[in-house]
């Protein structure tokens, strides 16, 4: 895993290549695309000008992400065919190029550690299994079983090795000169999400949204001057990667045939739909470094319609020894006419309320789902201190074998200076459940499940009691 | 030079782009901290480094930047170090913010190495004999693993050879970072002087509850006193600064944490060395290169410690209304220095009246067990109405109570107890533990089925060896599951409270009692 993490500090790092491969000359036509996805998955496009020669030759492709699934690597160029692809990790160190260098001569270079003085001698390496056995002349010996410093000089470098994780592709062209490359790629150690924040003016029934798109780059490499788009929504991605992408490569290996090159450019701003999810084209090029975290706006909604509700839900019918606190929700629309009205994807909400000072202070925070326009949103903040809810199951009385019959009473308690209203939410209505008596209307939530509005004056307490019936 | 790869085009691209300009804001002008919890703490907690919840904490900086006009980029340095990156917003900026960064990508020995693949850096080999040294330029070939050099065209290892030898770099790879650096892209209509506020969420911060209750000679009043503890378990100092503690139970989620970070090492193996395996062999004078930093936790360091206790209860904390919570706004600015526990008065209410209560439940699934019969030592609670007119009406944040009761002229402590978020206007019960002269034996003196239904009839013998008249609650707990449970008669009254039937007694001293009731539920 180190090498991995290595290899990505320097992904931009110039080296020279270690193989004796012809390499294309510099091109400054390169054209980066990242789409990225929820779930620790990137879709990566790089056009770029490469100047390839008639017949079989190697490219070698080494600033790519090294978290780079390389099952998923795909280049088109015009009159361009793949003969096979390559993804190297064999990397240089002092232990890979000893092993590599059995059967070699190498020099050694003794110092005498009493007066400095150099020799050296020519070796061959005979084995490397725990210590290096070497032959000098007629002599066997065991580097450095001595302890005197002893350097060690190889004249070159094997082929395979490589200072990081290098992607070679061996094509067949069958013409000589310029065109527009595109590479594409799966690569791992790219996620998104959204955070939100949400500035809740409780007197005026107003929220302010911002919307950020929050981007993890620790893939090892860095996407300079990137074309970026995400893209939100469950796709099938997440159960069967490799299904989707066989399919997405034979879309785009006949794209590549017929000479596309380029990235399909996005209307800046809003989502655009694509199928079943919703792509985020990000109105900027931008860099994506290595171990950045990057965050762009792209919602920011003002004055929408929302409201404070509190909702306590009952875990059955049971008596509670201390009351317990309502849950604080808000509650607003997804909807142009609410003041919103964008498709939002999955992410954490956090509320803001001002303070006496007029400070923004942090009320709590929960994760919302991707939420299509029009959506209703209750957004769970924390827990009122002084409004509670204490349940007692008053009687609980057998009707037939599989029918019981339960009188609940619920003391909702507000120690707040103005009323409030409290829904409280009584699920366990099995087979045949009906109420038998009430002191508020009920609502049917569904068919387990039974509401009320339990409104309760200031400093004050309301009790609510019903009776139902249900089978198991 | 070797030839340059296609990924010359690149860098190329990149370097000729130009370059954005640079404001390093180096710390906040003034702070302010908002300090959360989700629910009850325990003090002895916030003690233990390995225990105590991370806490969170909402960090108001105001700052000065000097703004070039056009897009710059400006970073944030002296922020605290368990940011949230994620959270931060800014206001005061004119134009547009195009984006917002953390970069973590750390200096370290270990990335030096990996930044300088491919280029030249200089070989300084020290002879142990004669002190003098040798310079070299050379190519790195290879990473921090294990590293290999190119000099004049032919490859060593660095630090294989047991000579005392380093690297000299030129420069520092640009890119690297000291540690995780929060930054913002701006384009400004113009350049300037602008005050900003920068705020976010940070962990490393969290606060505690403590009630003393002492009651007063009299046994029927107790002088109550709160306390807030506030303990910053992290690396940074807040100066100065506003604080405030929120009470009340804050909607969290797990994803709201520090980034996480990993320094690269510099490991530099070597082939395998007699004896030694695949380890560098350890030489008097190559000193072993500087240990990674430790990865940056999102928890505390173990070794963290609290050094510094402070007591500043002169003055009590102010309580305000935020939204459903409560929220008690310190008496000053205060420095909350790092790993600082610090403590702050709350509340201190004088002669709150309570009531001293024995109480005893008889839980009927151990009577069915056959456990009856036995002595059991009553409870003893505190109760205080929290009321203005009983004295208090005063939100209570959770934590925990100390009773201390005065004895012979000195003080004891009687019990300890817990509570959570106790709102005006409901009782707060403390529990003290268990009395010494007050016993009851419950006992199952008959069972008989009637009609398909259970019946027990129960005997519980109440004994008050103590010289005052004491309060007795007896409740019978029915396990809240059983269908048709009901009383069917009873020798004393009886109230439903918190879903138990519950005997209300008055005890003289020496008094013994007997309370005889029968209990009817479905046989199932």
């Amino acid at each position: 895993m180190r090498n991995w993490i290595l290899a990505s500090a320097m992904a931009m790092a110039m080296g020279a290549s270690a193989s004796a491969q012809p390499a294309p000359a510099p091109s400054p036509q390169r054209k980066l695309s990242v789409t990225v996805y929820n779930s620790d998955l990137a879709l990566v496009e790089d056009v770029r000008t490469l100047d390839i020669a008639s017949g079989r030759q190697r490219i070698e492709f080494k600033d790519v992400s090294p978290r780079i699934r390389s099952e998923t690597v795909t280049l088109s160029a015009p009159g361009v065919g793949i003969v096979e692809q390559n993804f190297d990790y064999d990397l240089l160190s002092p232990e890979t190029l000893m092993e590599k260098a059995v059967g070699q001569t190498v020099r050694i270079v003794r110092t005498n550690p009493g007066n400095g003085q150099q020799i050296t001698e020519t070796a061959t390496v005979l084995a490397v299994n725990d210590g290096v056995v070497l032959q000098i002349g007629d002599r066997i010996e065991v580097l450095r079983d001595d302890g005197v410093p002893t350097r060690v000089i190889f004249d070159r470098v094997p082929p395979n090795l490589r200072a990081r994780p290098t992607l070679s592709v061996t094509v067949d062209s069958a013409s000589a000169g310029r065109r527009d490359a595109r590479l594409s790629y799966l690569t791992n150690g790219l996620s998104w999400k959204a955070d939100y924040v949400a500035l809740f003016d409780e007197k005026a029934g107003k929220l302010d949204l911002q919307g950020w798109v929050t981007l993890t780059n620790t893939s090892g490499a860095t996407f300079d001057d990137a074309e970026l788009q995400l893209v939100a929504g469950t796709i099938n991605l997440v159960r069967s990667q490799q299904e989707y992408w066989q399919r997405e490569q034979y879309a785009r290996q006949s794209r590549g045939r017929t000479a596309q090159a380029g990235v399909e450019a996005g209307e800046g701003g809003g989502a655009r739909s694509a199928a079943d999810y919703y792509l985020y084209p990000m109105p900027e090029r931008t860099t994506i470094a290595q171990n950045q975290t990057k965050q762009i706006g792209f919602l920011d909604s003002k004055g929408v319609a929302a409201k404070k509700a509190y909702q306590y839900r009952a875990w059955g019918f049971q008596s509670q020894d201390e009351p317990t606190s309502a849950d604080v929700v808000l509650k607003f629309v997804n909807s142009s006419s609410g003041g919103l009205g964008a498709q939002l994807p999955s992410g954490i909400l956090r509320v803001y309320m001002r303070d006496a000072a007029g400070e923004p202070k942090f009320v709590g925070e929960s994760s919302i789902p991707h939420t299509p326009r029009g959506s209703d949103l209750a957004v769970k903040t924390g827990e009122a201190f002084d409004v509670t809810v204490q349940p007692t199951l008053v009687k609980s009385e057998k009707v037939s074998t599989w029918r019981t019959r339960y009188t609940m009473k619920y003391v909702v308690r507000n120690a707040r200076p103005e009323g409030v209203t409290v829904e409280v939410v009584q699920p366990g209505l099995w087979r045949d459940g009906k109420v038998l008596d009430e002191s508020l209307a009920s609502r049917r939530v569904n068919a387990s499940t039974l509401a009320w509005d339990v409104a309760v004056p200031a400093n004050g307490e309301t009790e609510l009691t019903f009776t139902v019936e249900t089978g198991w | 030079m070797p030839s340059r790869g296609i990924l010359g085009a690149a860098l190329a691209l990149v370097l000729v782009q130009p370059a954005r300009a640079q404001t390093v804001s180096p710390a906040p002008d003034a702070v302010s901290i908002t300090v959360y919890r989700d629910g009850r703490v325990d003090t002895a907690d916030l003690y233990d480094p390995d225990s105590a919840p991370e806490g969170l904490v909402l960090v108001t900086e105001t700052r000065t930047i000097d703004l070039p006009a056009g897009r710059a980029r400006i970073s944030f340095r002296g922020v605290a170090e368990g940011i949230v990156p994620q959270t931060a917003a800014i206001e005061g900026l004119p134009g547009e913010m195009v984006e917002r960064n953390q970069d973590y990508d750390l200096l370290s020995p270990g990335a030096l190495i990996a930044k300088s693949i491919g280029k030249t850096v200089r070989l300084v080999r020290t002879d142990r004999a004669t002190g003098e040294t040798v310079e070299q330029r050379a190519i790195v070939r290879s990473g921090p693993d294990g590293v290999m050099l190119e000099i004049d065209g032919e490859l060593e290892a660095l630090r294989c050879s047991g000579l005392p030898e380093r690297l000299v770099f030129d420069e520092a790879p640009e890119g690297l970072t000291d540690k995780p650096t929060l930054s913002l892209v701006t384009r400004s209509p113009e350049a300037g002087r602008y005050k900003v506020r920068l705020t976010y969420l940070a962990v490393g911060v969290n606060w505690s509850a403590d009630y003393v209750a002492r009651i007063r000679p009299d046994g029927r009043t107790l002088d109550l006193t709160g306390w807030i503890t506030l303990a910053n378990r992290g690396n940074t100092t807040f100066t100065n600064a506003p604080t405030q503690v929120l009470a009340g139970r804050v909607q969290r989620d797990d994803d709201t944490r520090p980034t996480e970070v990993e320094a690269i090492a510099l490991a530099a193996r070597c082939w395998p060395l007699p004896g030694n395996g695949f380890a560098r062999l350890p030489l008097l004078m190559d000193a072993p290169p500087p240990p990674p930093p430790p990865p940056r936790m999102a928890t505390p360091v173990a070794e963290a410690r609290v050094e510094d206790i402070v007591v500043t209860g002169s003055r009590i904390a102010r309580q305000e209304e935020l939204g459903d919570y409560k929220l008690y706004v310190l008496p000053d600015p205060t420095t909350v220095a790092a790993n600082q526990t610090k403590q702050v008065l709350m509340l201190h209410e004088a002669a709150v009246p309570f009531e001293r209560v024995y109480g005893f439940r008889v839980q009927q699934d151990e009577l069915d067990d056959g456990a009856a019969g036995d002595d059991h030592p009553a409870s003893v609670l505190l109760r205080l109405q929290n009321r203005k007119e009983r004295g208090l009406g005063k939100p209570l944040p959770a934590g925990a109570v100390s009773v201390m009761e005065p004895d012979g002229g000195r003080l004891v402590l009687a019990g300890e107890d817990t509570i959570e978020d106790a709102p005006v206007g409901l009782p707060v019960e403390i529990e003290m533990g268990e009395a010494m002269d007050v016993a009851v034996r419950p006992t199952v003196v008959r069972a008989w089925t009637v009609r398909k239904k259970q019946r027990g009839a129960i005997e519980v013998a109440i004994a008050n060896d103590k010289t005052v008249p004491i309060r007795f609650e007896l409740a019978h707990d029915s396990g809240g599951w059983r269908r048709g449970f009901r009383i069917v008669s009873s020798s004393d009254r009886y109230a439903e409270v918190k879903g138990r039937p519950t005997w209300s007694l008055t005890l003289a001293p020496g008094e013994r009692r007997l309370v005889r009731y029968t209990i009817e539920a479905e046989d199932e």
